[in-house]
């Protein structure tokens, strides 16, 4: 992974062209680029991988990812991609629990890196910034709940039809996989 | 009236330092609950968001065919109620209080200027509230992951999911 040394404008601009951060002053945009890294990956570079400790979030600018991780037999399997725009490993960040998947560049990728602390630092400063990114980042987690919630009743609900004959434990590993990579590739 | 002193040591609240805590505190009433009563029903309209001071929280989630599933137990620091007031969509869940319970309350007035805001306590609060939902995909992820494996799922009785699980 290497650094690339974008100007604190040249960032300010990639944010102002996302949706997340509609609103924003430039001078905002500015403030928050000055905590931001852009960072680029070759193809097959591996930006993290499961079980690492989360400290940073990043937004991707260009390029393609792939999310991948172990199964409940131990298979490695690919969950997900991001792509251009898309947000990942914001989750760790919040609940300081470890990667849940391995993100891989599919192609050669450039992502905006936003360090935890930085972020932390911008929430304790009030900054609109942090605002905006809150409120994208809720309103993402709430779909993904009542999206979980439909589909665990379809897992514990049998058809009397005799349409839906699978085991409770077929349903959830059929899910299991959908739901992962639903969970860190938006 | 709640003190600050009540919310210093909830771990989802830890980013938010003593002013916020107090202001926080300020603006939150007390509940408290019978064993058995229903604290929030499935597909009720969303009055604001509850913090579990003592006691315990089942939560149960009816499905289509009509029966109950168990989903998860809250303890003691547990925010909850916070998805239907963030999206104004109705309850996903019954809860339950499971002995006796004292709670926090936080009415949608309240609760949405906290989400609306972007002071630092505004913003530490939601971060409060995020890391809640993060934990809510990542224990249900988990669930299902854990279904996934067993060789059998075994429901009780009362269609509580299997030990450990609920």
């Amino acid at each position: 992974m290497a650094r690339l040394e974008l100007t604190q404008d040249e960032v300010a601009r990639a944010l102002l062209a996302h949706p997340i951060f509609n609103g924003l002053t430039t001078q905002e945009a500015r403030d928050f680029a000055g905590h931001c890294l852009v960072v680029h990956l070759h193809a097959n570079e591996v930006l993290f991988h499961q079980e690492d400790p989360a400290q940073d979030m990043y937004m991707v600018l260009a390029g393609r990812l792939t999310l991948s991780c172990v199964s409940p037999d131990d298979i490695p399997v690919v969950v997900g991609t991001v792509r251009d725009g898309g947000i990942l490993g914001e989750m760790g960040v919040f609940d300081d629990a470890p990667r849940s998947a391995t993100a891989t560049a599919a192609s050669d990728v450039t992502l905006l890196q936003l360090p935890g602390p930085a972020f932390s630092m911008m929430v304790d400063l009030g900054h609109a910034a942090a605002g905006n990114l809150l409120r994208w980042l809720r309103g993402q987690l709430c779909e993904r709940l009542r999206v979980l919630d439909e589909r665990l009743d379809a897992v514990f609900t049998s058809d009397n039809d005799g349409a839906n004959e699978d085991s409770v434990q077929k349903r959830a590993r059929d899910l299991w996989g959908a739901l992962r990579g639903e969970g860190e590739a938006q | 009236m709640i003190q600050s002193s009540e919310l210093r040591h909830i771990p989802s609240l830890r980013s938010l330092d003593e002013r916020s805590l107090s202001a926080l505190a300020g603006v939150m009433v007390r509940r408290e609950f019978e064993d058995g009563a229903m604290v929030v029903r499935q597909g009720a309209p969303a009055d604001g968001i509850y913090l579990v001071l003592k006691g315990h929280i089942r939560v149960t989630r009816q499905l289509p065919d009509g029966s109950n599933v168990g989903l998860v137990t809250l303890g003691p620091g547990a925010l909850f109620g916070a998805l239907a007031a963030l999206d104004g969509r109705s309850r996903a869940a019954d809860c339950l209080a499971w002995g006796r319970v004292h709670t926090c309350f936080l009415s949608l007035s309240d609760f949405n200027a906290l989400m609306e805001g972007v002071t630092p306590t505004a913003l530490r609060f939601q971060v409060a509230v995020l890391r809640t939902l993060f934990t809510d995909v990542r224990s249900t992820n988990q669930r299902l992951a854990e279904l996934a494996t067993l060789p059998e799922v075994d429901l009780s009785a009362d269609g509580t999911l299997i030990t450990g699980l609920a």
